[in-house]
């Protein structure tokens, strides 16, 4: 499906227009004018057997290919106005499956989904307020959000609060398991998070996060396949509502200048039955030399209990009112490991390329119904 | 507001009083806090990860990544 851009334009415009800063003082203010730009390169690779299109079974071979570039303007010591703009090439072999002897399936076996955010933040001392607008596309699905921020800083800086609120309105295209396209219908998602951060000592700052989420109308992927007990295919069905909460803390620790501990646990619940906690741990050690270079191994566990209407393969009768055999949404239990590293140049160094800032990552996936998965990501980043 | 939710709120308001027993640190004395490991956000290459989370697990939010809305995501 191709987005209705018609009122991004008109949007962004809005956008820019609100947030654009005073000449008079953008020509006070130049010398703190600050320019990043960032470069993100990320691949991702995996494989099961509980393929969703297929009812459950099947192949989940897949690859992402996503650059990103995201653009900061520091324009003055008031404004502030950043961009990003992205792509996933996706390419999955069990979506090429709906195709196989089915006329007039139209599902693409590869897919690229565009996205794209602008936002503005204007200092008020020790407030700062922000806005921002996005837009995300595929061929199956298009996306417009809109969000406001906030945050205070108190106490010297020691206490930071911040709420956001995010709004996304979204269009799905109802390509059936047969891969016929039967219309299209709405999605709507609306966020709040709150974020208290705060300084605990000369070595130690923890965060605690509060996430809400309401989503209403067409949840459900109209593709995903259910196989019941008297192997017929149906739809998967879910229901039009979705209220989700989390909570995340976060305590990062430096034992000295050279090794840091940053521990990070997520406790998550909604009203289709899915509770999750998941706990992450990275331990930075600083290599010695001029430049600041921080490498660290990376582990993260994650458990949750599966949604009240999932079910395998062949175990619905076709006369529940909710139904799916999508394992995202079961119990499962993951295992992420991996080590990244980053470097930062010297202030005023020629380092390679003129980078000022150099991230590599990389981490192997694993969920204990089979599927597994390898992520490696670069960063590169300048500022001028 | 469902039983179990009425404690968050409380288990927050708790821990925001509990902070203002913490130290005051002063500018001059954050030297470890301005190291790069200590920044509380994510890197930029953990971004990507967080969507892979939020795409193969059914739980999203409070780690700063993709929320519901803007994929066709569950």
């Amino acid at each position: 499906m191709l987005l209705n851009l018609s009122r991004l334009p008109l949007a962004f415009l809005i956008v820019v227009a609100c947030s654009a800063p005073p000449l008079a003082a953008q020509s006070d203010t130049t010398e703190s004018e600050k320019f990043d730009v960032d470069f993100l390169l990320s691949y991702y690779d995996q494989d099961g057997d509980h393929s969703a299109v297929t009812g459950g079974t099947g192949t989940e071979e897949l690859q992402v290919f996503s650059p990103v570039i995201v653009l900061g303007w520091r324009v003055n010591d008031n404004w502030t106005i950043s961009a990003d703009l992205g792509i996933d090439q996706i390419s999955s072999a069990s979506i090429g499956n709906i195709q196989s002897g089915v006329s007039g399936a139209s599902i693409p076996a590869s897919d690229t989904r565009t996205f794209g955010t602008v936002k503005a933040a204007r200092n008020f001392g020790n407030h700062i307020v922000g806005m921002q607008i996005g837009a995300a596309n595929e061929f199956d699905y298009g996306s417009m959000s809109f969000g406001l921020d906030y945050s205070i800083n108190l106490l010297k800086g020691n206490t930071t609060l911040s709420g956001s609120f995010r709004h996304y309105d979204d269009t799905v295209d109802l390509y059936d398991i047969d891969g016929i396209n039967q219309g299209e219908a709405d999605r709507t998602t609306t966020d709040g998070f709150v974020t208290w951060s705060q300084v605990l000592g000369r070595r130690t700052v923890g965060s605690a996060e509060l996430f809400f989420s309401a989503q209403s109308g067409f949840l459900s992927t109209p593709f995903h396949e259910v196989i019941l007990m008297n192997g017929d295919r149906t739809t998967e069905r879910l229901p039009d509502q979705r209220d989700r909460f989390a909570i995340g803390l976060r305590l990062n620790h430096s034992f000295s200048p050279s090794i840091v501990q940053r521990v990070s646990y997520r406790y998550y619940d909604d009203n289709w039955g899915i509770a999750a906690h998941s706990i992450e741990l990275e331990t930075h050690f600083r290599l010695s030399g001029p430049r600041e270079m921080w490498v660290f191994p990376i582990l993260r566990y994650h458990t949750q209990t599966g949604a009240d209407y999932f079910g395998e393969t062949g175990t619905f009768t076709g006369n529940e009112d909710f139904l799916t055999s999508d394992w995202d949404l079961a119990e499962i239990a993951t295992t992420k490991i991996g080590v990244g590293w980053t470097v930062l140049a010297l202030p005023g160094e020629e380092w390679m390329l003129d980078l000022n800032r150099f991230e590599v990552r990389g981490t192997f996936y694993d969920r204990d119904d089979g599927l597994q998965g390898f992520t490696t990501s670069f960063a590169f980043g300048w500022t001028f | 507001m469902k039983r179990k939710y009425r404690y968050v709120p409380m288990t927050f308001l708790a821990l925001l009083l509990f902070s203002v027993g913490c130290a005051s640190v002063e500018p001059w004395e954050k030297e470890n806090l301005s190291l790069e490991s200590m920044d509380l956000d994510d890197c930029s290459t953990h971004r990507f990860e967080r969507n892979v989370e939020a795409y193969r697990e059914g739980a999203v939010g409070a780690t700063g990544g993709k929320s519901g809305g803007g994929c066709g995501c569950s």
